[in-house]
């Protein structure tokens, strides 16, 4: 089993990156207000303030894990997301993690739509 | 990989939808899954649609809707797909009418693929190419031509399976 890091710079992005991860099987994701570390910079640094100029919209960004069978599955979700134009891997927009677990315990609760 | 094309068929698709509000059209696209054998009672699924519904409309704008529901009569995971020409008003999150449909039947135990297959409409919808060329569309066959060719992007890319034994779609 891997755990599967996706930090999410474009909030956009979001609700589509999660049907995605439906649509590959993974049902067990939280999501985590976060924000990069230029942002922090910029925004609680005072002497990198000038790191403003290059950030455009909200300082935040989410940050998703999930685990999964499939050590594919990060490049699984870019794939399906490009055919729909959204690119995660141009620059800026998301950065997607994969790490083996050794242990895994807790049973995640099934999502159940109507 | 969940593949559309398996759970569409010609008969489940209509072009041209005659019913002017949402409940006529849930009972209209119902009618197609009870033709098909795949539901066997009419009025319950379609309650299961409506109640749906309720909780909040599956239209997510653009002039298109997704009504699904799973139910102890439905006997398969099948896709039916309508067209309106004159639009429905579908209590759409933009507020325009709603022309194209795609109603989702799912059994009470099929869960992860009913929700795959909710996810993997929503995306197929949200390609322009797509979408553009449904609107287009005047005939079972030609919807059926479309939903190959989305499916197509993925089976051309079926190389590789998994450690774990698992069929993976790769570039």
């Amino acid at each position: 089993m891997y755990l599967l890091i996706i930090t999410l710079h474009k909030e956009e992005h979001l609700n589509d990156v999660l049907s995605c991860l439906i649509e590959l099987g993974v049902e067990d994701a939280v999501i985590m207000d976060s924000e990069s570390m230029e942002k922090a910079l910029a925004y609680k640094v005072p002497i990198f303030a000038g790191l403003r100029f290059d950030l455009g919209g909200k300082p935040f960004s989410k940050t998703i894990l999930a685990t999964c069978e499939d050590k594919e599955t990060g490049k699984e979700l870019i794939r399906l997301l490009k055919e729909v134009d959204i690119d995660l891997e141009s620059p800026g927009v998301a950065r997607i993690l994969t790490v083996k677990l050794e242990s895994v315990l807790g049973k995640p609760k099934p999502i159940e739509e109507f | 990989m969940l593949l559309l094309g398996k759970l569409i068929d010609e008969d489940l698709i209509t072009c041209s939808l005659s019913s002017k509000d949402k409940g006529g059209v849930i009972e209209e696209m119902v009618e197609l899954f009870v033709k098909k054998g795949i539901v066997r009672d009419k009025d319950d699924f379609c309650t299961t649609v409506k109640k749906r519904e309720e909780v909040e409309s599956t239209a997510i704008g653009e002039g298109i809707a997704i009504p699904h529901g799973r139910a102890k009569t439905v006997n398969s995971l099948k896709v039916a797909f309508g067209k309106s020409k004159q639009g429905v008003d579908f209590a759409s999150l933009d507020k325009k009418p709603v022309y194209l449909i795609f109603m989702i039947a799912a059994p009470i135990d099929v869960r992860k693929e009913y929700l795959q297959s909710v996810a993997k409409i929503a995306r197929l919808l949200k390609s322009k190419v797509m979408k553009e060329a449904l609107f287009k569309a005047e005939t079972p066959k030609d919807v059926m031509r479309l939903i190959a060719d989305f499916d197509n992007m993925v089976i051309e890319e079926i190389k590789v399976k998994t450690k774990e034994g698992r069929v993976v779609y790769r570039k």
